[in-house]
C-alpha cells in the first residue's frame, strides 16, 4: 500500500488514465451488454491496437526530446513497401519463405534507420526545427513511397507472412506479445538508461544538456533513429494485417499518436512523460474508437473526437499547471 | 549603402535571381514558356496558393505555423456551394462575402487557441484540421457539389482587358489574378503602413520585448491566425470561382505544406519576426515556375511531390545555417570588442 502511494505522488497522472479506461469499460459494458465486454471483442481491440501502439510510442519519444515526428506515416509506409517489394521479388525468385520473410523485415527496418537518419541528420546536425524538418520528410518520403509502388497497393507474400498479423496465442494476438516486448525495450532505453536521461535533459534544456558535456546532437539522432525503426516495425505489422502495402495506409494514426502522447502526460515542449502513460493513452483512444464502432457511429467522428480531445487535455493541462503555480505562489508568500 | 550591396543583402533578391535563371532553363528547354499566355496560366493556376501564402506570411512572421490551411480551404468552398445550390446565391458579392466571414471564423478560433488556451500552434492547427476534414467527410461523404448557379460561374469566367484574337480566343488578365492582387496589396500596406503590422513583426522577433512596449501580443496573434483565415476564405472563393464546382477532396494531402513552402522560399523566418509581402509572392511565383517546369518537363506527378519536399528541406535548412552562421559572426564581434 505504502508503495503504490509512493508511486502515485510521482505519476499521478497514470492512476487517472488508469481510472479512465476502468471508467470507460464499465460504461461500454453497460451500454451495449453482451456486445462490448466480450473475449471477441478485446482480441479484435488487441489486434487494432498495436501498429497505433507502436506509432504512438514513436511519436512520444520524439516529443519527449521536444521534437516531434510529423512524418511518422510516410516512414512507416515507406519501410513497408520497401519490405514488401523485397518479399515480392525473392518469392519470384524462387526463395524459401523463412528467408523472404525474414529478409524482408530487414530490408524494411533498414529503411526505417534510413528514414529516421534523415529526420537526425537535419534536426540534430543542421538545426532545423523538428517540426519543418518532418513536414518536408513527410512530402519526401511519401513521394519516394508513391514513386516505388507506383501508387498502388504491393502484394503477394508468402502465407506464413500473413500469419504474423493473424495468429493468437489463446486469445492473445502474437502481434500482442511484440507490442509488449516493444514497450518494455523502450521503457528500459528512454527511462532506465544514461542515454534514457539525455533524452529528457534535451527536452527539459537543450542548450544547458549540451554545456554539462553530454552531446545533444548523439541524442537527438538516437531518438529519430528509435522513431524510424518503431515506425518500421508499425509498417509491417500493418502490412502482414493488411496482406498488402500502399502509401496511404493508417494516415488517421499521426493525428491520433500525438494526442495519446499528450494525452498519456507528455508535454508538448518536451523533457517529461512516460512510455507507460502513451500505453495507456492508446487504451484509452483504442476504447473509445472500439465503443463508436459499436454503437454504428461514422469513423470521421473518431477524427472529429480525437482533435477535441487533444485540445481538451492540453487545455485542462494548462490549468492544472496555472493551479499548481498559484499554489507554488501563494506557499512562498 | 551603395546600390548594388543594398540589393544583395535582401534575401528577396536571391530569389529573384533564382527565379530568373530558373526562367531562363525552362525557356531554353521549351521556348513555349515564356509567352505571356504561359505566365498569366501559371498565375491563374497558382493564384490560390498566392492568397494563401499572404496569409501564412503573418502567421509564420509570429512564429506560429498553420497547417489547416487546406481544411480551411475546403470547408470554405463546401459551405459556399452547399449555400448557392440550396439558395441559388449567385451573386459574387453575397457569396464571397460569406466565403471569406466562414474562413475568418475559422481563423479567429485557431488564433484563440494558440493565444488564448496557449495551445503550440501546430497542435491547434493539427486539431482544427482533423476536426474540420472530419465533419466534411461526415457531410459530404466526399461526394462533389455541382450545379452551381449561372450568375457565380459567368462571374468567374470574366476576362479584364480582354482582346479576341484571330483565332476566336480571348486573351486578357483573368479576374482570379484581381484577387491576388488586392490580398497582396492588403498584405503589404498592414505590414507596412500599419502599427498592426509593425507590431506583429516586432511580436515575431522578440515577443517578451513587444509584450513590454506595451502591445498586446494575444491580440497580434489572433489577428494573424484570423487574418490567414479571411486570406483562406477568399483563396477558396477564388478557387471555385475558376473550378465552378465543389471537391471537397481538392485541399487534401499536403496543400499547407505547399503554401508554407512557398513563403519560407520567399525568405520569411520560420523562427519569426521577418518576412515580406514581395518575398512571399516571389517564393509563391518561384513555387509555381518549377511546378510548371517539372510537368513541361513532362517529369511523373509522383516525382513532383519528392521536389517540393526537397525544396522545402533545402530552404529551411539553407535558413538555419545562415542563421548560425550570423550567430557565429556575431560572437566574433564581441570577441574583438573585448
Amino acid at each position: 500500500m505504502e508503495k503504490l502511494k509512493q508511486s502515485y505522488h510521482k505519476n499521478p497522472i497514470i492512476f487517472v488514465l488508469l481510472g479512465i479506461v476502468a471508467a470507460l469499460i464499465i460504461i461500454m459494458s453497460l451500454l451495449s451488454p453482451g456486445k462490448f465486454f466480450t473475449v471477441d471483442n478485446f482480441t479484435s481491440m488487441g489486434f487494432q491496437m498495436v501498429e497505433f501502439g507502436i506509432l504512438a510510442i514513436a511519436m512520444s519519444v520524439t516529443i519527449m526530446t521536444g521534437g516531434i515526428n510529423l512524418s511518422l506515416l510516410s516512414s512507416a509506409m515507406l519501410s513497408a513497401i520497401v519490405g514488401a517489394l523485397t518479399m515480392q521479388s525473392l518469392m519470384a525468385g524462387g526463395a524459401a519463405d523463412a528467408v523472404t520473410i525474414v529478409v524482408g523485415i530487414i530490408a524494411a527496418i533498414i529503411m526505417g534507420v534510413i528514414c529516421g537518419a534523415v529526420n537526425g541528420i537535419l534536426v540534430a546536425y543542421v538545426g532545423v526545427l523538428p517540426i519543418l524538418v518532418t513536414l518536408g520528410t513527410f512530402t519526401v518520403f511519401n513521394g519516394v513511397a508513391l514513386n516505388i509502388s507506383k501508387g498502388g497497393a504491393i502484394s503477394g507474400f508468402p502465407a506464413a507472412f500473413q500469419e504474423i498479423g493473424k495468429a493468437t496465442v489463446g486469445a492473445v494476438p502474437v502481434i500482442m506479445l511484440f507490442y509488449i516486448a516493444i514497450i518494455i525495450l523502450v521503457y528500459f532505453l528512454v527511462q532506465r538508461t544514461p542515454w534514457g536521461i539525455s533524452v529528457y535533459m534535451v527536452g527539459g534544456n537543450e542548450k544547458a544538456t549540451r554545456f554539462s558535456g553530454i552531446n545533444t546532437k548523439k541524442t537527438l539522432m538516437g531518438v529519430y533513429i528509435l522513431s524510424g525503426v518503431l515506425c518500421a516495425v508499425a509498417g509491417v505489422i500493418m502490412t502482414s494485417r493488411y496482406n498488402s502495402a500502399k502509401s496511404d495506409y493508417g494516415s488517421a494514426y499521426m493525428m491520433q499518436a500525438v494526442a495519446a502522447t499528450v494525452l498519456g502526460g507528455t508535454a508538448i515542449t518536451g523533457g517529461s512523460g512516460t512510455v507507460i502513460g502513451t500505453v495507456i493513452a492508446v487504451i484509452i483512444l483504442q476504447l473509445v474508437s472500439s465503443g463508436l464502432n459499436i454503437f454504428g457511429m461514422n469513423r470521421s467522428v473518431i477524427d472529429i473526437l480525437t482533435g477535441f480531445i487533444l485540445i481538451a487535455a492540453l487545455t485542462i493541462n494548462l490549468i492544472m499547471e496555472k493551479i499548481s503555480e498559484k499554489r507554488k505562489a501563494e506557499a512562498v508568500a | 549603402m551603395p546600390l548594388h550591396k543594398k540589393l544583395t543583402s535582401h534575401r528577396e533578391f536571391t530569389v529573384f535571381v533564382i527565379i530568373i535563371g530558373v526562367m531562363l532553363l525552362l525557356t531554353i528547354i521549351n521556348p513555349a514558356f515564356l509567352t505571356f499566355e504561359n505566365i498569366i496560366d501559371i498565375l491563374k493556376t497558382n493564384v490560390v496558393l498566392g492568397i494563401c501564402a499572404m496569409g501564412m506570411l503573418f502567421v509564420i512572421i509570429t512564429g506560429g505555423i498553420d497547417v489547416s490551411v487546406g481544411a480551411i480551404l475546403a470547408t470554405v468552398t463546401v459551405v459556399t456551394g452547399t449555400l448557392m445550390v440550396t439558395f441559388g446565391i449567385g451573386n459574387p458579392i453575397i457569396a464571397f462575402a460569406i466565403g471569406i466571414a466562414v474562413g475568418g471564423i475559422v481563423g479567429m478560433l485557431n488564433g484563440l487557441m494558440v493565444a488564448k488556451l496557449l495551445l503550440p500552434s501546430i497542435i491547434a492547427t493539427l486539431c482544427m484540421n482533423s476536426i474540420l476534414n472530419g465533419f466534411l467527410k461526415l457531410y459530404t461523404n466526399g461526394a462533389w457539389i455541382n450545379d452551381i448557379p449561372k450568375e457565380w460561374t459567368d462571374f468567374g469566367s470574366t476576362v479584364l482587358f480582354g482582346t479576341t484574337n484571330e483565332a476566336g480566343v480571348t486573351i486578357g488578365i483573368p479576374i482570379q489574378l484581381l484577387f491576388l492582387a488586392i490580398a497582396m496589396f492588403i498584405t503589404w500596406f498592414i505590414l507596412k503602413r500599419t502599427l498592426l503590422g509593425r507590431g506583429i513583426l516586432a511580436m515575431g522577433g522578440n515577443s517578451t520585448s513587444a509584450q513590454r512596449l506595451g502591445l498586446n501580443t494575444s491580440k497580434l496573434t489572433i489577428f494573424a491566425y484570423m487574418f490567414l483565415g479571411l486570406m483562406a476564405g477568399l483563396g477558396g472563393m477564388t478557387h471555385q470561382s475558376i473550378m465552378k464546382q465543389v471537391d471537397p477532396n481538392a485541399f487534401l494531402g499536403g496543400y499547407e505544406l505547399n503554401v508554407i513552402a512557398a513563403v519560407v522560399l520567399g525568405g520569411a523566418s520560420i523562427s519569426g519576426g521577418s518576412g515580406s509581402m514581395f518575398g512571399a509572392f516571389l517564393g509563391v511565383f518561384l513555387f509555381s515556375i518549377i511546378n510548371n517546369g517539372l510537368t513541361l518537363a513532362r517529369i511523373p506527378t509522383f516525382w513532383q511531390k519528392i521536389v517540393v519536399g526537397c525544396i522545402i528541406l533545402i530552404a529551411v535548412s539553407i535558413d538555419m545555417i545562415k542563421i548560425k552562421m550570423d550567430e557565429k559572426n556575431q560572437t566574433k564581434v564581441d570577441i574583438e570588442v573585448a
